[in-house]
């Protein structure tokens, strides 16, 4: 009852955040098709596969304290705030990705061309050689899955340290984080030797290859990404105490 | 059937709030957990319900420990002194979220105890006044059913009517079902009525754990002129004195023994044995 109680609030308080995504989402691919049938091909929108993906980053982040609040003083074990949180993740997850997966669906079957404007869709065809049809509709609602997964996974353990640190160590997470992987990180690998600089270049575009590679590297890459955020989220899940909210 | 503590110690950085304490709050009791602020029942009542983590020692409920283990926690129910209900949430969602965590939640008894505080159920929890947060939390824990109630400040913010209504649900419902409650409160002498063993925390550590009645009947004074007083003491455990001029009050706690006719003895309130166990150490 309780593991069910706990995945139950999670899915409830994302499902206000998800209606209104998917309403925008559907608003805006409802207005360019509109404007495609009666104009033509001049009319291109992307950034929805994005917008979700930020959401639900923004969703991971918001229901670390929220959910482990709420469980605690339920008499809920922090085991059980996690199953729920990564249960509810997966469901999540897999509606953004279906719902994304039939706007494709649509596009596919009315416009071809519009749907091969999508960025993510149309990049999956591009990188892989696939013709637009079921198999390309599979393969992006698999990729899409595990990358909105990803993205809500990632958001969680960022907001576990920022519950777990103090006010100074706040500060220096909330400031630190952007400007290390921004400006530092970058600044860092200039100062380094040319050769060098080429070699951390060739590794990273061999990452890049490596994904373009096959849809299973995506995917692999994906759920990798995903088991170490879940890994990242439990330790610091495991001793977090109980704080009020600021 | 109890709540155990076994050498718990709490440290917090350099501050150990919580030194060595063993103590068990068995069944179908009402227990009084009183200390000065800073003492450590919040600390306490944390430990308890999983929502810190000892420095030492071990927690258990009936037996198991309640460490990350919900079978346990399901038992307890724990009303915070403060406020860790999400402020949006309206008090229906509160109720019905309680009945989820809480399957033997008592729905008709909730409405009834919100009618008679005067809780709106329709509004936000952010809403309420001070008074009336405690009254919801207080609502949701007399009626969450579970087998352990743990109180931290459960009057904070209620006016007087409030107060004595609560005294009264809290031991109808005893009455009817027994559990084992634990009130942490300041207000010591509204409660001395309501509670059958104390336990008094001073700087982390237990200063008292024993049965209400055998508090007060332990703690007395004894007042007359002073060189008797004193000579009264020897040997005695001494909680305090006061002088006037050459006229003396001690306060004792022990059995009271061969008390002499020039002395004149006299109960000592459970606010004032208080003050006098939990207080600095006297001269």
């Amino acid at each position: 009852m309780r593991p069910k109680a706990m995945f139950r609030w999670y899915l409830e308080n994302t499902a206000c955040t998800l209606l209104i995504l998917g309403g925008v989402m559907a608003f805006i691919w409802g207005v360019r098709f509109i404007l495609h049938s009666t104009l033509g091909d001049a009319v291109r929108v992307n950034g929805l596969e994005l917008s979700a993906l930020i959401s639900l980053f923004v969703m991971g982040i918001t229901l670390f304290s929220a959910g482990l609040r709420f469980g605690l003083i339920n008499g809920v074990s922090r085991r059980t705030v996690f199953t729920g949180f990564l249960l509810s993740s997966l469901v999540t997850g897999g509606i953004v990705a279906v719902f994304s997966t039939l706007m494709m669906l649509v596009d596919t079957l009315c416009f071809q061309e519009v749907a091969y404007g999508s960025l993510m869709f149309g990049g999956l065809i591009e990188m892989f050689g696939l013709e637009i049809g079921a198999s390309a509709l599979l393969v992006y609602l698999t990729v899409a899955f595990v990358l909105y997964l990803s993205a809500m996974l990632l958001g969680y353990p960022i907001a576990g340290v920022f519950y777990r640190l103090g006010r100074v160590g706040r500060v220096v997470w909330a400031a630190g984080l952007p400007i290390g992987l921004c400006l530092v990180v970058p600044a860092i690998v200039s100062l380094f030797p040319a050769p060098i600089q080429q070699k951390i270049g060739a590794a990273f575009l061999g990452m890049l290859n490596f994904l373009a590679a096959s849809p299973l590297n995506m995917l692999l890459f994906g759920l990798i990404l995903s088991a170490l955020c879940a890994a990242a989220s439990w330790l610091l899940l495991r001793r977090a105490p109980l704080k009020a909210a600021a | 059937m109890a709540i155990e503590l076994n050498h718990i110690t709490k440290r917090f950085g350099e501050t150990t709030a919580l030194e060595d304490i063993s103590v068990t709050f068995g069944e179908n009791r009402i227990y009084g957990l009183l200390g000065r602020n800073g003492a450590g029942k919040t600390t306490l009542l944390g430990l308890i319900t999983n929502r810190i983590f000892p420095t030492e020692g071990q927690v258990l409920v009936d037996g198991e420990p309640v460490r990350e283990n919900d079978r346990a926690l399901g038992r307890i129910f724990c009303m915070s002194e403060k406020d860790y209900y999400p402020d949006g949430m309206s008090i229906k969602d509160l109720f019905r979220w309680t009945r989820y965590f809480y399957p033997c939640f008592r729905q008709e008894r909730a409405q009834a105890l919100a009618k008679k505080f005067g809780l709106e159920l329709k509004g936000k929890y952010k809403d309420l006044s001070t008074g009336y947060r405690s009254i919801c939390k207080l609502i949701l824990a007399m009626s969450s059913g579970a087998d352990y109630l743990l109180f931290d400040e459960p009057v904070l913010g209620l006016d007087a009517h409030h107060r004595e209504l609560f005294y009264r649900e809290l031991l109808a419902d005893y009455g009817d079902e027994p559990r084992t409650i634990l009130l942490s409160t300041h207000l010591i002498d509204e409660v001395a009525g309501v509670v059958e063993q104390l336990v008094v925390l001073k700087k982390g550590r237990l200063q008292l754990d024993c049965p209400t009645d055998e508090a007060l009947r332990m703690g007395y004074t004894v007042s007359g002129k002073a060189v008797d007083v004193d000579r009264y003491c020897q040997g005695r455990q001494v909680l305090g004195m006061e002088q006037i001029g050459g006229l003396k009050t001690a306060s004792l706690y022990g059995e009271r023994q061969e008390i002499p006719p020039e002395l004149e003895c006299s109960p000592l309130e459970l606010q004032r044995l208080f003050v006098k166990l939990t207080g600095e150490e006297t001269e």
